[in-house]
């Protein structure tokens, strides 16, 4: 695909997603600096802050489905707003699944309805970086918790009947290469 | 800790004659009851599992750790879409060819291995899933600072392990003083020391309590990924007296989360209702003395 097509060619949604120390802020760092069209901030960290500094405390049962509604509206908005080209997203619609589940919910109708509508074109998921030795984060990474919400966040596309693209653990540089090359997308910062 | 079914190839081989979807009806039980199939089905029921089940085995075969085998393993299973619904013959000869094997040398001796790494790697992941809940958070030696990225799945994964922490630390508080009062109740049951022991033990419990009840807030009924109640957790502190549930209200009402031990026993016997619950789980505790000793003792001699 070439530069032209990336920006300006048919619509090309592809979230990169994965649990925490998946080594996914680095990639899209990385996607960014490649000069790819990409929602580097995830929309869920600005609503989850707002949302507890309303509530003055951390969330509760009951305040769930709230968040995971503004979460999911954020995300719709994200998606919509894309008419042209190639984007990259940071978490997709889907990995509300992986959360509902995390905390023993059902998932949502609003939730199920936003899957059916909005399709991505691909989805990768980057392997946990618990068995790379040379990432900072390992000791987080290898937190049984960790692992359990990046199995959740898999399943959770899998239910949402997409079949990931798994991202082996790697520098960050190498995987946007892997990435790339499964896409067959030019990247732009190459090209120059 | 529930204990993980042994897996071995001969458990999966019935799946190969249909391929994926996993078909419900030759999946062995063990493989729809293993910790990595149930965390992640919506609901106890079969047909859950066995859609959860299939989703796993995809995933696997997707990370199939064993490059020069993984093409074949995908194959063999049907995952490519032009293989789906396909007699196992036809994969099984396909499978060969994307290894460069001949058909029979496949079938002979590396379908067994695909199906031996395919259990093993089920085993593994059921291993990672499995539920610790009724286990104190393990505790590993940090060699610097761990770094959190900042997202919401870590700061919930995060927030959860505090949680747990802080309810576990309860139990562990409240064990010291059960253990202290069957100390003391073996070596003096009828010093102050005891009684002393006896209301901190009171004490713990309330604070325990409280724990649960910051717990089920913020998480519900069940411990997350744990089939049981964070009540259970209070049990396995050891032997106290039975505190039913008007009566644990009653101790948490009077503050046993604020200030220290003393200030909790003002507050708790202030009021008739405290004053009996303090009197009757001591009493449980502290053994009534009886002719025999006040004897030994000289005082009624």
């Amino acid at each position: 695909m070439s530069i032209t097509e990336v920006t300006c060619g048919p619509v090309r949604r592809y979230v990169i997603t994965g649990g925490p120390s998946a080594g996914k802020e680095a990639v899209i760092e990385a996607v960014v600096k490649a000069g790819l069209p990409c929602s580097a901030d995830e929309a869920a960290r600005n609503i989850y802050r707002a949302h507890r500094a309303r509530l003055g405390r951390h969330l509760q049962v009951g305040d769930r489905r709230e968040y995971s509604r503004e979460v999911l509206a954020a995300f719709v908005a994200e998606y919509t707003a894309h008419t042209a080209g190639v984007r990259f997203y940071n978490r997709g619609i889907p990995d509300g699944y992986g959360w509902d589940r995390f905390f023993g919910l059902e998932p949502y109708p609003e939730l199920e309805e936003a899957n059916r509508t909005y399709r991505y074109d691909t989805i990768l998921v980057l392997d946990p970086l618990d068995r790379f030795e040379d990432e900072q984060d390992v000791v987080w990474a290898k937190e049984r918790e960790i692992r359990r919400v990046h199995e959740l966040i898999v399943q959770g596309y899998y239910d949402a009947g997409y079949a990931p693209v798994f991202v082996p653990a790697d520098d960050a540089e190498s995987r946007l290469d892997f990435i790339c090359a499964n896409l067959r997308l030019a990247r732009p910062s190459i090209e120059e | 800790m529930t204990a993980l079914p042994a897996l071995t190839a001969e458990d999966l081989r019935p799946l190969l004659r249909r391929g994926l979807p996993a078909d419900g009806a030759v999946i062995a039980e063990p493989l729809l009851t293993l910790p990595g199939v149930t965390a992640r089905a919506t609901t106890t029921e079969r047909a859950s599992r066995v859609t959860a089940f299939d989703t796993l085995l995809r995933s696997l075969l997707a990370r199939f750790a064993d490059q020069r085998l993984a093409e074949a393993a995908r194959t063999l299973f049907g995952m490519p879409a032009d293989l789906a619904g396909t007699t196992l013959t036809v994969r099984r000869e396909a499978a060969a060819a994307a290894c460069a094997r001949e058909a029979h040398h496949f079938r002979k001796h590396l379908e067994p291995r695909i199906l031996a790494q395919l259990a093993q790697a089920l085993a593994a992941d059921s291993d990672r899933l499995l539920a610790v809940a009724v286990s104190a958070p393990a505790l590993l030696p940090a060699d610097g600072p761990a770094v959190l990225p900042a997202e919401v799945f870590a700061w919930e994964v995060a927030e959860h392990a505090e949680h747990l922490s802080r309810l576990w630390a309860h139990v562990y508080a409240l064990r010291a003083e059960l253990l202290a009062c069957q100390r003391l109740a073996s070596m003096d049951p009828h010093g102050a020391d005891l009684r002393t022991a006896a209301e901190r033990a009171l004490w713990a419990t309330g604070r325990l309590h409280g724990a649960v009840a910051d717990y089920r807030r913020a998480y519900g009924e069940l411990l997350l990924h744990g089939q049981v109640a964070p009540d259970v957790l209070v049990a396995l502190a050891g032997w106290a007296p039975a505190l039913p549930t008007g009566e644990v209200d009653v101790v948490c009402q009077h503050g046993p989360d604020v200030g220290d031990v003393r200030t909790f026993l003002r507050r708790l016997t202030a009021h008739p209702q405290g004053r009996a619950v303090h009197t009757r789980w001591v009493a449980a505790f502290v053994a009534p003395r009886t002719t025999e000793h006040t004897d030994q003792s000289g005082a009624a001699a």
